[in-house]
């Protein structure tokens, strides 16, 4: 026995064996802490992303509450959409204010300087409402400086994103399964023309009822870029109810392409981010 | 290298000591604690992450038999082990990785003495292993199954406590690689380190090798 003892205890010491038996937790990460393992698989299947705007930090989310004032403005809430295995994170609100001075950085509110000013613009000045009087050119700027700066992914949807998206697996006119929009209909579902009822301006983000995947305010409110910067989608709250059909893009009046440098006084954005 | 070194170091000594007859005709139940760092890579289509992270334990119970081939009177031999292995690894609260498979070893046995033997076993196992995550704040309940593969080096001493009754401690080191594939995640764990274990030996035989 001693002598066997005597043979071993080297042989461990040589292999450098016994201080490092590496039997405990070690370094590793904790498993529900949002990092190591458990966090990349929550983020390969989490339902939600949160996009911290200060730290660029990008979480999942197994549920959310989209109401969370938050979300509009010091994060962004992304929802999953799988489209034939394809899966991609949409916006589940259109870009704030409070968003955008957040990505473009604070001085940049381009909804403050639409010449000549009109009578509405005060009241649709809030942190909480969508951006707007955006171009193409200027989304796509303040979205690449805020992903080089936070090694983030945010992006515009293409079009068959926002498309498929904004349709929630419905068929109809609207994403709700209609294809007529009477006011009546309309009121609570989308914010368009008729739905106004002499209001005038964009309102809160997620005023209205979601669609069948989360997202609010895909009918209505604002327009939204899509693809390479040269279509709008969705509609707002100016424009009357038919132009904000799931199906339905580019300008209120033409289908023609949209110049990517000019902002328009009715068009804002909805992003995508990539984890 | 340095744990070949020694070993050949140690074997080296064999002429000197006590002439012993090696032999092990063994079946085996042992338990092992197991190496619980890992580096993992997931692949999904929204998401490529890799990195390391640790389990909260590992441990390996085990069940096979091991034959060593030597000449009548020597004290040195070849070993062939096979048997059956079940891992559990536990991960944070509720999440594990279960491996099932079996393992196989080819090595060196020396009778050091009538009552111990030391056996150096390299080894290959493979089997399947099913990954699992409860549902958490960060994302659904998860599961993967897929298979795993690796090789280890172990050494054991065996101390025979009556005719056909050893106990035996061992320690060694593995590698393992986990791969699985599920709802268009594709993940693989890889797991390295050293471990330890204990075990009860039945000797179903003692009798040395016939002469022909």
């Amino acid at each position: 026995m001693t002598r066997l003892v005597v043979l071993i205890l080297p042989l461990l010491l040589l292999c450098g064996c016994v201080p490092d038996l590496g039997l405990s937790t070690g370094g590793g990460k904790s498993a529900n802490d949002g990092e190591g393992l458990n966090g990349v698989i929550g983020l390969a299947t989490g339902p939600f992303l949160v996009l911290d705007l200060s730290s660029g930090a990008v979480t999942s989310l197994a549920e959310a509450v989209p109401s969370a004032v938050e979300y509009k403005g010091t994060k962004m809430l992304f929802r999953r959409i799988s489209s034939n295995g394809n899966d991609f994170f949409v916006g589940v609100f259109e870009v704030t204010q409070g968003q955008w001075s957040r990505i473009a950085g604070t001085a940049s509110a381009p909804w403050t300087t639409v010449t000549p000013a009109p009578s509405w613009l005060a009241a649709a000045t809030a942190p909480t409402k969508p951006a707007f009087n955006l171009s193409s050119d200027a989304v796509n700027a303040a979205v690449t400086s805020f992903n080089a700066a936070h090694g983030t992914q945010l992006g515009i949807p293409s079009d068959g994103e926002w498309t498929f998206a904004c349709a929630a697996g419905s068929s109809t006119t609207w994403s709700w399964g209609a294809n007529t929009g009477t006011p009546a209909v309309l009121a609570g579902r989308a914010v368009v023309r008729e739905s106004q009822l002499g209001v005038v301006g964009p309102r809160v983000v997620g005023g209205t009822a979601a669609n069948g995947f989360g997202l609010y305010d895909m009918h209505g409110n604002v327009w939204e870029w899509t693809g390479a910067g040269t279509h709008v989608r969705g509609g707002s709250w100016y424009d009357p109810a038919w132009t904000a059909r799931t199906a339905n893009q580019a300008g209120a009046d033409d289908d023609a392409d949209l110049d990517s440098s000019v902002a328009h006084v009715l068009v804002g954005v909805r992003l995508t981010i990539k984890p | 290298m340095k744990c070949l070194l020694a070993l050949a170091a140690l074997f080296a000594m064999v002429p000197a000591m006590p002439a012993a007859e090696l032999v092990v005709r063994d079946l085996e139940l042992s338990l092992s604690v197991l190496p619980v760092g890992f580096n993992y890579t997931v692949t999904s289509p929204t998401v490529s992450g890799s990195g390391n992270d640790a389990f909260t334990s590992g441990t390996e119970v085990s069940f096979g038999g091991r034959y060593a081939l030597a000449r009548p009177g020597d004290s040195l031999g070849l070993v062939f082990g096979a048997g059956l292995i079940s891992d559990v690894w536990t991960y944070g609260t509720s999440g594990s990785l279960v491996a099932n498979g079996v393992r196989a070893s080819a090595g060196l046995g020396w009778a050091i003495t009538d009552n111990w033997t030391l056996l150096v076993e390299p080894g290959f196992r493979y089997g399947l292993s099913t990954f699992n995550l409860p549902s958490s704040t960060t994302g659904p309940d998860y599961s993967a199954t897929g298979s795993f593969s690796g090789y280890e080096a172990r050494v054991s001493a065996l101390w025979q406590v009556s005719q056909g009754l050893l106990v035996e401690g061992h320690g060694g080191w593995l590698s393992v690689q986990h791969s699985s594939t599920s709802d268009n995640i594709d993940q693989t764990i890889d797991l390295s380190g050293l471990y330890i274990g204990i075990g009860v030996v039945w000797r179903w035989s003692s009798a040395p090798p016939r002469i022909e």
